[in-house]
Order: structure tokens, then sequence, then C-alpha cells
């Protein structure tokens, strides 16, 4: 069975991916106005439309979580929301995404994961997703 | 080949075999042009008769009423008219007693059904016997999932559509010793006397309206699963429960295999090279195809049945529209794993996607159940015989098995880095136990233990308490694992025939 193709594709494609985020990175800061061009960007203080699925993502855990009552994971999502409660929303999703493709990968080692709308994630991807949710509804009560 | 034969005579044999299905005429072949007189009765004709099929009609009572019937073929060539040619054999562990499942194990191991499968291999003409899926795969320059083999395994099954009519018909009819009867329903198999263990002839009906009798020095009986349970419980002229019944064990068990869908693959990026799985390749005259299934350790660690997982491929796309009603999509999923670093870069026109996912089919082993059975029931025949009744029954071990094996396939996808699954199995909902369909492979209401306190049969496939009458076909299965029976059904026929010429050799026969 080979077992290396696309854990190297993958390490292949994250390097390749820091490149492009920092790129990106650049230009968010720099040539906003290519981005514009593309009429994406909407400001710095919107989500990016690309992210409405992880919102929905985030919806369903939020809902989950709401009805286990687990306000434990709560208050850990709402850390994640005060990571994301930045000026540089692009910047900071990309930032967080990078580290949660190892962290995940790790998570299903130990099995950390939960079951969201039958989709079975590592934790940190779907507190993610959740804290983008609250951040999509401007509904971050930790912050003030 | 005669037809129905008439009168109410006796004809004489050295070995009867009740029932022209692969079982049955795997077992005569074996004995054809040999010193042996063989008569093999078969219920129907060549071809599907209503008249004839009213006759096996059965009382369903249990889940998915009328389901279990439409599989059953009273024809010459039996369940082989209509199957789809899937093989594969049987697996160490699925021999083996285990603690969590009751009734679980079988009277001899892998080992000893080993030449037999190889054997069998010949009869289907399913070329080399090679179940490696690496080296199958490579035959056909398919790779296999890049799971770690301890956690999720490949299999590999091989397909050969053998209609045992038309292959093995002309073979039978022209070996000297044996005669094949068509429509001829056995409706009793009558003890030499109430006291004796020796069956002296069966008593042969047919649409026609003929009696006959058929006396043999021995008789197998080898009708499918349902048909094998009515035929011995209805035989009960001399033993009022039956013979084989002496424990209450015959019909009992009645299994199937399990299908139903229970989630989906989403992969990290694109992989045509794993079309082994996604369909059944030519390779020279016969088909093969991979699946996913759980390594044994894993199968004892987790407690599961065995079972194996078919995937298709189909879009992203048709997927989302499907479950527009789920909440989070596939789309959704594959926006999380596929190319989250890139999200910045989408800002400027993305344009990258997954245009497949991969559906798992499972065929899960049912577990055993003392309580999904066949029994006779108050209905009548044409013929003023007990229909068989059936009331097959799942439990909830079969239930929560599949999810435990689900969540087990979900965690080495994640953990490999291949991608997501969605599991559309609640761990509290009913769905499996509703919905989950036979697929027509009707085993276990023969079972083997050479205890006769535990089992129908012994370990050669003779019933307790009888000294030569034997039962051939997957009743037999004490557990099925998750291969398609075919294959082990003609192996085990033909473990059953060397065993019946050692019977003859003492006998001076051959």
């Amino acid at each position: 069975m080979s077992e290396k193709s696309p854990l190297m594709n993958r390490r292949l494609f994250v390097g390749g991916g820091i490149v492009l985020a920092v790129a990106t990175l650049y230009m968010g800061a720099v040539g906003r106005g290519a981005l514009k061009a593309c009429g994406e960007v909407r400001g710095n203080a919107e989500l990016p439309p690309d992210v409405q699925p992880l919102i929905q993502i985030g919806k369903a855990h939020l809902k989950d979580l709401a009805r286990k009552g687990e306000p434990a994971m709560l208050n850990d999502v709402f850390l994640d929301a005060r990571v994301l409660n930045s000026d540089d929303i692009v910047g900071a999703v990309q930032r967080r995404l990078l580290a949660l493709d190892r962290e995940s990968q790790d998570e299903f080692e130990r099995g950390e994961t939960v079951i969201v709308d039958g989709w079975v994630l590592a934790k940190s991807e779907a507190r993610f997703c959740a804290a983008l949710a609250l951040r999509a509804e401007r509904y971050n009560p930790l912050i003030a | 080949m005669d037809h129905s034969e008439g009168g109410r005579s006796t004809l004489e044999f050295d070995l009867c075999i009740i029932g022209a299905g692969p079982a049955g005429i795997t077992i005569a072949r074996e004995f054809a042009n040999a010193n042996v007189r063989v008569c093999l009765l078969d219920a129907g004709g060549l071809t599907i008769e209503r008249e004839v099929k009213d006759l096996s009609r059965a009382e369903d009572v249990g889940r998915l009423p009328g389901s279990e019937d439409r599989h059953r073929v009273r024809a010459f060539g039996g369940s082989s008219n209509h199957w789809g040619g899937h093989c594969a054999p049987l697996e160490p562990d699925d021999f083996e007693k285990l603690d969590w499942i009751h009734h679980s194990g079988w009277p001899h191991g892998f080992d000893e059904l080993r030449p037999f499968h190889v054997r069998a291999h010949d009869v289907l003409g399913l070329g080399e016997f090679d179940y490696d899926p690496e080296s199958v795969g490579a035959k056909l320059g398919y790779k296999t999932f890049p799971f770690d083999p301890t956690k999720i395994k490949s299999t590999v099954s091989r397909y050969n559509r053998v209609r045992f009519a038309p292959t093995y018909g002309d073979e039978l009819n022209n070996a000297p010793n044996i005669k094949v009867i068509l429509h001829a329903d056995v409706s009793d198999i009558q003890l030499e006397e109430a006291a004796s263990d020796k069956v002296a002839h069966v008593l042969v009906k047919t649409i026609a309206g003929n009696e006959f009798h058929v006396a043999a020095k021995c008789f197998v009986v080898s009708s499918g699963a349902m048909e094998n349970a009515r035929i011995l419980l209805m035989s009960n002229q001399q033993r009022p429960a039956g013979l084989g019944n002496h424990s209450d064990l015959v019909g009992r068990f009645y299994q199937e295999h399990l299908w139903h869908s229970s989630g989906c693959i989403v992969p990290r990026t694109e992989r045509p090279d794993l079309k082994f799985y996604f369909n059944e390749w030519p390779l020279g005259d016969i088909g093969v195809r991979a699946h996913i299934a759980m390594p044994a350790n894993m199968v004892r660690e987790l407690r599961i049945p065995k079972y194996r997982s078919e995937i298709s491929a189909v879009s992203v796309a048709f997927r989302t529209a499907e479950a527009i009603q789920l909440g989070v999509t596939m789309s959704d999923v594959v926006a999380l794993i596929s190319d989250p670093v890139g999200l910045g870069t989408v800002l400027a026109c993305r344009s990258e996607s997954i245009p497949t996912a991969y559906l798992l089919m499972n065929h899960v082993e049912q577990i055993p159940n003392p309580d999904s059975r066949v029994t006779l029931s108050n209905q009548k025949d044409a013929f003023g015989r007990p229909q068989p009744r059936l009331n097959w029954q799942l439990s909830r071990l079969d239930h929560e098995g599949v999810v435990r094996s689900q969540r087990a396939i979900a965690q080495e996808v994640g953990r490999s880095g291949f991608g997501r699954v969605r599991i559309e199995l609640g761990e509290d909902d009913d769905t499996f136990l509703q919905r989950a369909f036979g697929v027509g492979h009707q085993m276990g209401t023969t079972r083997m233990d050479n205890d006769p306190a535990l089992g129908v049969t012994d370990g050669n496939a003779k019933v307790h308490h009888t000294d030569n009458l034997y039962v051939a076909g997957s009743s037999l299965f004490p557990r099925c694992g998750w291969p398609n029976p075919t294959l082990t059904i003609v192996a085990t026929s033909i473990r059953l025939a060397d065993h019946l010429k050692t019977q003859f050799r003492a006998d001076g026969l051959l």
C-alpha cells in the first residue's frame, strides 16, 4: 500500500501554501488594490466570502455545543474568536488555518474528534469554524 | 435429463442430492463418471415457473416483509441463475470463536478450508487464486488507498457470473451414473424407523400430481438456507420436532449480508489512481474490484462484525445538491480541508475544486441471532405442506458495530491526511436497523458445531443424530464474514463430497 504520496503532496502543498500565504499577506498589506480588482475584498473588518462554508460548519458546531451544554468547549471557541478579532481578518484566518493543518492530523491521531452534522472533524477544526461563525455574527461577549 | 417420474415407485441410488443449485451441482459433479449412482433432485425446471415458485413462498413476519423471498430461485442452477459472480474467500478470523459474538466459531479453521477454496476457484472459473489487492491492482496499474493497513485494509474480489445450469448441465446429463430429476419436490425425509438414525428414503411430489420415493445410502439437503430448514422441520412424522432439531436450532440464526450506505469520504486532493475501488475492472476473462475493510486487529479491538465498504465516486456538486437539507455540505468540508492556506489566494479568484467524493456502501456480516429464524407456518402450499415462516431480525449489536467501524474509518482518513468522512448513521438512531436490506445471501439455519447442543450439523456437515443425512450450502455457516458466500458454498460442498467419497470407499463402492 502506498502511504507516502498524499502526505508528501500535502507537505509540498503546505510548503507552497506558505509561500502563497506570505505573498497574499504582502498583497493584503501592499497590493490591496489588486485584490480589490477581483471584486472579492470588501475591507479588513469583513470576513471574505470564501469562508462561508467554514461559517456553515461553525454554526452547526455551535448549535451542537449549545444543545449538549458543553461550557468548557464554548469557552475554547470564544478564545479562538478573540484571536480572530483582528482588523486583518484575512491574515488571521490564514495563520490559523496553517497551524490547524498539522494540529488536526495530530488530533485525529489522538482520537480528539467531534462530529458536526455527521462530519468527523478534528476538535480544533470545528472550534475554529465556530469562532469564524461567531465572528461573522459579531457575537463575541469576551471582547470588550 | 428426466422429467417428472410417475407412479409411487422407489428409485434406488447411492447418493441422493436434494436441490440443484451451486452446492448440489458441485457435489454431483464430484461423482461424475464414478462408481456411485447419484440422483440429483430439483423442485424446479429449467426455467423459473410461477407454479413452482408458489410452492416455495414464505410467510414473512420479520423485518422488511417480502424482501427475502424474492431472492430465492426454484429452477435448475438455483441462485446461480441470478447472482452477480462476486467471489472472495472467508478470512482466518471468520472461523474464530469470539467472546463478544455468541454462537461464533466454525468447527474447523481457515487452513482446513483453504485447499477447497482453491478447488472451488476452478469450478467458478476465477483464474489465479490471488486476493492480494496490491498484486492485482498492479496488474491494472491502479493504486490502493494510502491508509495504515493496521487501521483500514484493502481487499480484492473476483467476479465471474457462472450460471451452473448451462455451464454444467450437459456434463451431468452425459454422466452415466447421474440422474437429474426436475420438478421433484422433496416433501419428507423418512427414517428406517422412528428409533433409527438412518434415513431410508425421501418422498418426492411433483406438480403433475405424482409421488415417488428415492432411497439412497446417503442424502444431502442442498436447497438454500430457508428451504433446508423447512425440509428438516417438516420431516417430523417420526421425530416430532423435525430432523436435527433436538436442540431447537433448525432454522435459527437466519443471517443475511446487510447492505446500507453509511456516508462518504471527501478526499483532500483528487485521486484518479484509485479507480480500482470504483468499478469492476476486466482482468483476463474475469472482473476484479478492490474494497476497504477492517483488519482483524481492529475487528477484535472494536468488537465489530466483519464488513467491506464498496466505494462509488460521485461528484461533490451532486452530493451537495442532494444534501441541501443536511446543513453542513460536502462543499463546506472541501473548503475546510482542500486548500485552507490558499484562502487568501482565493480572493484572487481560486479555481481549484475536488470533483469527486467517495460514497461508502457497506456489505456487513449479520451477527448470529437465535431469534432470527425460519419455522413452519400454519399456512399451507399447494401440496398441503406448511410454508416456511421467516422472522428475520437484526439486533442492536449490528447497528453498534457498523457505527463503531465508520468512526474508525473516519479517524484513519483524517489521521492519514487523506480527507474527511461524513457518517450518515447516528449513534442512537435506528436508520441502519430499519433500512439495511439483505442481498440474497441467506445463511446460518443449519449451523455447524461438533456439539449437538450447539449445532444442527457437525464439522462434516452431517445432521446430528442421523447416520447418513448431510446438509450443503450456506445454511451451514456459523458466521459469514464479509465475502459473498458462493465461493465458500462451493468449497464446503467439495469438502463434503470428499468426505462422502471416504464413506463410499469404506463401503467398497469406490
